[in-house]
This record gives structure tokens, sequence and C-alpha cells, in this order.
């Protein structure tokens, strides 16, 4: 009985054990990790120029946040005194002082000279990337210069960096420029010391990697709990009803003076209102369970270009919407030859 | 390397182990990433899941990872970050969880609070005959997401409204910035909350109601006077309407009804050079 109980752990512990290995490491093509890498990149470049006519006005000495002014930000509770928290809470509460300043080189950075320098490394960074050149180094360069700005002023940080954090940090780790790459170019017409086979002769294809495998995958579950995090954030927010629960979300969205596209009509069609609000949870809550379902993932992503394509014409949140359309193409099954680049 | 013939082996037993090896990354590289791996989900897993517990132990088993997710902004409230506390404790421990995340997400785009309203901020200074008026973001500003930043600015502004030591802390750094960089004395710092229209009134017959930027959907929610003193800033807390700290009013549809005490003035601004273009009051 007991040899048949730990014959049954050990089999399922190497099963698992294999299963985790197949999941994580089995090496697979390095293209969606080549079009997130050129979708992130124009974003991320995007995101960087719309910075340029705000940057003095931000971060300058005499601007709205000088440096040093976002750590007594950050440092302001709410609600309660001091001595109540250093009360309740002790090492917690000292933990929390932490700030984000020390953890940006625009800290350092007050002159209008100095802080232009830095906003350029960026920009140069984002267009390397894009054109995959140098791409290790340069995506490294981009993920800490998008760091370095949101850590400067955390309270400017809204969806867009949230999402675009994660996709950069795992692109800095990934394989990014193997493939449909200028890197990938200047390799092709090097004279090579390795013999590749004749179907990876062409700059949008290369041999499977490992490391795009997890690279790859942790974009897909940290995309997952995103997605998860979010319908469980419109839901159950505010301790009460919300109005993704009474329909009435996509229409506090729209009426928002700014949003711009003219969405008023949709005051006289409540039940589209209605429909769309909960479609748009639906959405929101089944993409990252129906994803894994490799029959149903062009369907999903497509779906969701379609869906958030119409968020961001109803909200004006543009460059947000469509980062998490380029997020998804971390599922596309690009592997067009199955018996040399392995999809996962 | 042999790759083996894939559809066969769908059939028959599992493929031989050594046929399968080469293609992975050696036993030690395996464990190396499998332990860097389990880190880093782990981290994410206390980051995410422990969104909405304000017990001492959440708060406690939070700063574990804080600590690395952080300075990688992936230690992030989903949603505002921002929940009703019934008990004075419970309120501390909010506060704190608040600080340590004090990024917010915002996924849920809207609670149908007086938050998730729009909110901006105006500056007004000059003489009383000659008043000029500084509006951040200026209406139709471009591209959206640089409105999107001065927004969320005056949404980390307004959302203090309700504790006094905080919203002067805003106030001064704020008022100060732009005391300096417009080279006057002395001002008037206003963040204004432009409720959302429900559909009645958007569908409605008068103009005046269904304009969004009709000046009676404009509520302020914080009004300081700020003035310079040698190379000090002094604030002074003027107004304030209802408090909008609790985050969890009811939707819009039943937002409390704006301040009539509280409209901004009707003098005509003027532009100010370096901070955009300039809107009379949000009005029309």
């Amino acid at each position: 009985m007991i040899s048949t109980a730990t014959g049954y752990i050990r089999e399922s512990a190497i099963a698992f054990g294999e299963a985790w290995n197949e999941f994580w490491l089995r090496p697979s093509s390095a293209r969606p990790l080549a079009a997130l890498r050129i979708g992130v990149g124009v974003l991320l470049l995007y995101w960087f120029v719309t910075f340029a006519p705000d940057l003095t006005t931000l971060f300058s000495a005499d601007g709205l946040l000088p440096s040093g002014s976002v750590d007594q930000w950050e440092q302001t509770g709410w609600g309660s005194t001091e001595a109540q928290q250093q009360l309740a809470f002790g090492d917690a509460y000292r933990r929390a002082q932490a700030t984000s300043e020390n953890m940006s080189v625009l800290a350092l950075c007050d002159a209008p000279v100095e802080l232009w320098t830095a906003w350029g490394v960026g920009v140069l960074a984002a267009i390397l990337l894009i054109a995959g050149c140098f791409s290790r180094i340069s995506a490294w360069i981009a993920w800490a210069m998008f760091l370095s700005f949101v850590n400067r002023a955390p309270m400017l940080s809204g969806p867009f960096e949230a999402v675009a954090a994660m996709l950069l940090f795992y692109l800095a780790l990934a394989p990014c420029g193997l493939v449909c790459s200028f890197d990938r170019w200047r390799a092709l017409r090097k004279p090579r010391t390795t013999i590749e086979a004749a179907e990876f002769n062409s700059v949008c294809h290369a041999p499977p990697r490992w490391s795009a495998t997890v690279t790859l995958r942790l974009i897909q579950v940290h995309l997952c709990a995103i997605y998860v995090l979010m319908a469980l954030a419109q839901w159950g927010g505010g301790g009460g009803e919300t109005p993704w629960a009474t329909g009435e979300a996509i229409w506090l969205l729209a009426a928002r003076p700014s949003s711009g596209l003219g969405f008023g009509w949709l005051a006289s069609a409540p039940v589209l209102v209605d429909l769309w609000t909960h479609g748009m949870w639906l959405f929101t809550f089944t993409f990252p369970l129906l994803i894994w379902a490799k029959r149903a993932r062009p369907a999903l992503i497509v779906l969701a270009g379609v869906v958030w394509f119409a968020f961001a014409l109803l909200t004006g949140m543009y460059a947000f919407c469509l980062l998490m359309t380029v997020a998804g193409l971390a599922f596309w099954p690009f592997a067009a030859k199955q018996t040399a680049e392995a999809e996962i | 390397m042999s790759r083996g013939n894939k559809t066969g082996e769908a059939t028959a037993a599992r493929p031989p182990h050594k046929d399968k090896e080469p293609s992975l990354p050696s036993s030690n590289v395996r464990t190396i990433v499998n332990l860097l791996l389990f880190i880093h989900l782990f981290c994410l897993a206390i980051a995410f899941f422990w969104q909405t517990n304000s017990s001492p132990v959440s708060v406690q088993l939070h700063s574990i990872p804080a600590g690395y997710l952080k300075p990688l902004h992936m230690d992030l409230a989903f949603d505002d970050g921002h929940r009703e506390a019934t008990s004075d404790a419970e309120r501390a421990i909010s506060n704190v969880r608040h600080r340590e995340r004090s990024r917010r997400a915002m996924l849920h785009f809207t609670h149908g609070g007086p938050l998730d309203d729009e909110l901006f901020i105006e500056f007004i200074h000059g003489p009383e005959d000659d008043r000029l008026t500084i509006v951040l973001p200026p209406q139709g500003m471009l591209p959206p997401m640089r409105r999107e930043r001065f927004q969320r600015l005056a949404w980390e502004i307004g959302r203090a409204a309700g504790d006094s030591g905080a919203r002067e802390v805003f106030a001064r750094v704020i008022a100060g910035a732009l005391l300096n960089r417009l080279n006057v004395d002395e001002g008037e710092l206003r963040v204004l909350r432009r409720r959302t229209q429900t559909m009645n009134e958007a569908t409605a017959n008068d103009d005046d109601i269904t304009d969004p930027f009709n000046e009676s959907y404009q509520q302020v929610l914080i009004s300081f006077r700020a003035r310079r003193v040698g190379a000090t800033v002094v604030v002074t807390a003027i107004e304030q309407a209802n408090s909008t700290s609790g985050g969890a009013e009811s939707t819009s549809s039943n937002a409390p009804a704006v301040d009539e005490t509280a409209q901004p003035d009707q003098n005509e601004p003027r532009a100010v050079p370096r901070l955009g273009p300039v809107r009379p009051g949000g009005g029309k």
C-alpha cells in the first residue's frame, strides 16, 4: 500500500516536472517576440514623444514636480496621523517609506539639458528596439529609461505604464532581436561558423530557443493575470455594486467630456450600453481562460483587437488599447514551418 | 538536432527521453531558470492576489516582494487603490497599503464614483480686474496621453480632498511651482471635478443641460490661496466641497449636487506661455 502510494507520488512528480519543463523550456520560435518588440517599441517611442512638450514643465527644477517633491508626495499619509501609523505597523510602516525617486535616472536630472539628454537616450533606445539593432542592449536601455520616467513621477502613470513595464521587462530578458531585425540581417551577411538549416537562412526565421519560450510564457501568464485582475477590479471595487455590474460603465466612460469621439448618442441606446458593458467584462474575464485553447487563439486575438479598438474610440485611451492588442500577439501561432520552428 | 517524427509519435507511446533532451537546456541551466521562475512568480502572486485584504498580516506579507517589484513597476493596485475603511485601525492599515501601492494601474476604468469623473487643475492669478486662469489639462490637449497625465495629477490631488495634511502638501508643491514658473507672488489653486452626465441629462432638451462642459457640472474639490513669503510658499485653504476621499460614493447618476457656491471665477482668462492653452474655467 505504502509502496503504491510512494510510486504514485513519484510518478506524479516526474510527470509534473516534465510538463513544467515542456511548458516553460521547450524551444520555440522567436517570431512572436519580434512582433512584440516592434509593436511595443513603436508605442514606447510614442510614449516618449508625448513627454517632449511637458518635459521641463514637469521635471525641471522650477517644474510642477521638481526633484524631491515626489518623495514628499509619496510620504504624505491619507487621513490618519503619522503617530497612528507608526504605532500600528512598526517595520511595515518604515518599509513603506521607501520612495521612488532613488530608482530613477531622472532624479539626477534637474537642468533642461540633462532632462533632454535622458529623454533622447530613451527615444534612441526605442528606435533601436524597433529596428532590432543591438537589440539586447537597446531593450535593456529602453526598459531602464522607461522605468526612470515612471519612477520619477509614479502618480502620472496609469494602465499603459502598468502593461508596458511588464512587456519591456520580459523583452529585455528575451532574445527579441533574433528574427525580423537588423541584428539578424547583419548576422546572415557574416560568414557563418556553424551550419544552419536552409530554412533558417532568412531574416524572419531562426532556430528555436528555450529562452524565447521562457519569456513568451512569462508574458502570457502575466498578461492573463492582468486580465483576471482587471475583471476583478471592475466587478468588485468600491465595496458596492459597480457600474460594470449594473451595466452603466460604458456610458460613464463615453460621457466623459474629453473622451471625444461623439459617443453621446449612446444615451438614447441604454440597451446597447448595457450589452457593451457586460460584453466587455465578459471578454475580460474569459480571455485568460479561453486563450489557452489553441484552436480559440486566433479568434480570441482578433476579438481582442476589435474589443480594444472600440474601447479606444470610446475612451480615447488609444495607446493603452493598442498595447493590449499588441500584448495579445504573445499568443499568436506564428510558426509557419512546423517541422522547424515549434510554436507554443 | 533530430526532432523526430511528430505525427508518428503522437499515436505511439511517450517518445524516448533522449530525443527530447538535446532540445531542452542542460540540467544545471534548468535548475537555475526554474528557481528564478519560482521566485518571480511567487512575488507576482503575492502582489497580485493580496490586493483587497487589509489585515496586518497581509501588509507584512506584501512588504516581502515589494522591494523587488516596486522598481519594476509591477507592485500595483489594479484599481484606484481606494477602498472604504470602517474603523480607525482598518483605515490606518489601508493608508499604509495605499502608500506602498502608490502606483495604480487604474484598470477598473470607472467605478462611477466622484473621482472617476474628469478632474482638472485651475490656477488663477493676477489683479482682481485682470485675472488670468491656467487650466491643466486644457480642453482639447493632444495627444491624449499628455491629457491623461495631467488628469492623473489632478486626480492625485483631488483624492486628498478629505485629508487636510495631504492636500496642503500637494497644494504647496503645485502652487509653489506655478508661482515660480509664472513669476507671480500669489494665486489661487483649485482642483475641480467635472461631473459625468447621466443619460437623462445628455438627452435633455435644454442646451445648458446637454453641454457636458456647462459650469453647473463642475464642483470645486480643493481650493487654496498660495502666496510667496520670502523663499517659502504659504498655502491657505479657502473652501472645500463635500469630501470625496471615501472613493465609494454612488454612481454619477446619484452624485451629490454641485455646490453652487463653489463656482469658478467668471473672469476671462488669458494665455500664459509654456503651460498650454487656456480656457475659461472649464466652461463653454
